[in-house]
């Protein structure tokens, strides 16, 4: 009875059987009753469901990958190089020393969202971009303490993280694809001695050990497997890190909370919770005597 | 037959399928939970459909041809990635709907729970349909929100009428369960 009323709500009954429905309805008080609760709840799932409308860029951008018409503008800032400057007065061994005054690093994991037709285009600006931070002295090394650690509510989401009073060191430097904010990769000081560490939400917490990789003058860190990883820059007193996906082929992308282009959606890595849940742990400014 | 040129192959594509975007967009979002991840899906459908468009065939339900792509896409490729299994959230469902004694207590009278349905707001709802399995919010969603009849709902998931049905009513008296129970924690509906 229960699938015939509801295909008698929806309509989808003949004419002699929803007659036959019809009359059972009449004769029966607690069918009338599991009827109008049918009804509202159906009534309700209609009216209180959001309705989204396809953007205009996505619309334009089908239209380009189909008909080969032009892609819908994305914003993306000039180039900025703001931070060689800050590259080139920090000493690699004083970082260590507590005299290089205020250090904060604000960890957050940006699960971010490549489609295949945007890779391309950032591979190369990633090359070039490194290829300019190659120039400098890059041997960034310093060490970031977290203090504090706020993580978000995505259910499930365990990621290996610096605890209170961990420390992490920069190795390495790399240019936002979007604003051209310098960044740099870590290097954990876990427990059990110096190790890389990635972030892959959705899998339980582990320590990845890192494989170091040169590639057109560009030298990055993947873990043994899935090829996520790490990356750090700075804005403003703030440090922030980005995950990205690297394969064995090719760099897919990068992008920066920092210049606030990056859209934070899901992670390019394969079994991650499609919730793309974020975990933020910010840490204050320290001052060092 | 008259070669289609590239030109008319455009336009038809244009007059037929991509003027389902927005409705497969609003569909995709619900199915993703997640605004990026539809805007893929939804991308590589039409790709896809692009590319096997001339085994489609004009005349027939285009729209119904679109889900039916969109649907496998999602299941190949970004359920894989969900945290759980379809299988699990059956049982889960299954416990709710068999283990309890059928239905819910519901007021006395019908007017007092579509009274209290309409305190609810969009978040309750959509935090009922999440509860949903995979098969059964999509039913929901292609029937209730869409508009669609049992018939696309079944082409599109390639099931019999029959189950569409069945899912469908297993899923708004799950919902509505889900909704009432809703409802009367927040107060709108008291207890006796």
């Amino acid at each position: 009875m229960p699938e015939l009323v509801t295909a008698y709500i929806d309509g989808e009954l003949s004419k002699p059987e929803a007659q036959a429905v019809a009359q059972r309805i009449e004769a029966d008080p607690a069918i009338q009753r599991f009827v109008a609760a049918q009804r509202a709840t159906k009534r309700l799932v209609a009216t209180r469901t959001a309705r989204h409308t396809a953007p205009a860029a996505l619309r334009q951008n089908i239209r380009a990958m189909i008909f080969g018409k032009p892609r819908a503008q994305e914003a993306r800032p000039t180039t900025k190089h703001p931070s060689v400057w800050w590259l080139l007065t920090r000493s690699p061994a004083s970082a260590s020393v507590a005299g290089a005054g205020l250090l904060v690093a604000a960890l957050v994991v940006v699960l971010v969202l490549f489609s295949g037709e945007r890779i391309t285009p950032y591979i190369d600006d990633v090359y070039a971009h490194h290829t300019q931070v190659d120039r400098f002295p890059v041997r960034i090394e310093g060490n970031y303490e977290a203090v504090a650690v706020e993580t978000s509510e995505a259910a499930g989401f365990r990621v290996p993280v610096p605890r209170l009073g961990d420390e992490f060191t920069l190795r390495g430097a790399r240019r936002c694809t979007l604003c051209g904010h310098l960044m740099a990769f870590v290097k954990y000081q876990g427990n059990k001695g110096s190790v890389s560490f990635f972030v892959i939400p959705g899998v339980q917490p582990s320590i990845w050990r890192l494989k170091k990789q040169s590639r057109d003058a560009m030298t990055f860190y993947t873990a043994d497997r899935e090829g996520l990883q790490m990356a750090f820059w700075r804005r403003g007193g703030t440090t922030y890190c980005l995950a990205a996906a690297l394969s064995e082929q090719d760099v897919v992308g990068l992008a920066c909370t920092a210049c606030e282009q990056a859209t934070v959606v899901r992670t390019a890595i394969r079994d991650t919770t499609a919730a793309a849940p974020v975990l933020i742990a910010r840490q204050q400014a320290l001052s060092r005597q | 037959m008259t070669k289609r040129t590239e030109a008319e192959r455009h336009k038809e594509f244009e007059d037929d399928a991509l003027v389902h975007l927005d409705l497969l967009y609003n569909t995709a979002v619900q199915m993703t939970r997640n605004v990026a991840d539809a805007q893929d899906l939804v991308q590589e459908t039409f790709v896809k459909a692009y590319r096997f468009f001339d085994k489609f065939k004009r005349g027939t339900n285009c729209k119904a041809w679109l889900f039916k792509i969109m649907k496998n896409n999602f299941i190949n490729t970004f359920r894989k990635r969900a945290k759980e299994p379809a299988k699990v959230d059956f049982e889960e469902v299954q416990a709710v709907l068999e283990a309890k004694p059928q239905p819910e207590p519901l007021p006395d009278s019908g007017p007092d729970i579509e009274r209290a349905f309409e305190e609810l707001v969009e978040d309750d709802v959509k935090k009922a349909l999440d509860q949903l399995p995979f098969e059964f919010r999509m039913v929901t969603i292609l029937s209730d929100v869409q508009g669609l009849s049992y018939q696309e709902i079944a082409d599109i998931m390639e099931c019999p009428i029959g189950t569409v049905r069945s899912r469908l009513s297993r899923a708004r008296r799950f919902l509505q369960s889900k909704l009432y129970d809703f409802a009367r924690k927040r107060g709108i509906v008291k207890t006796s």
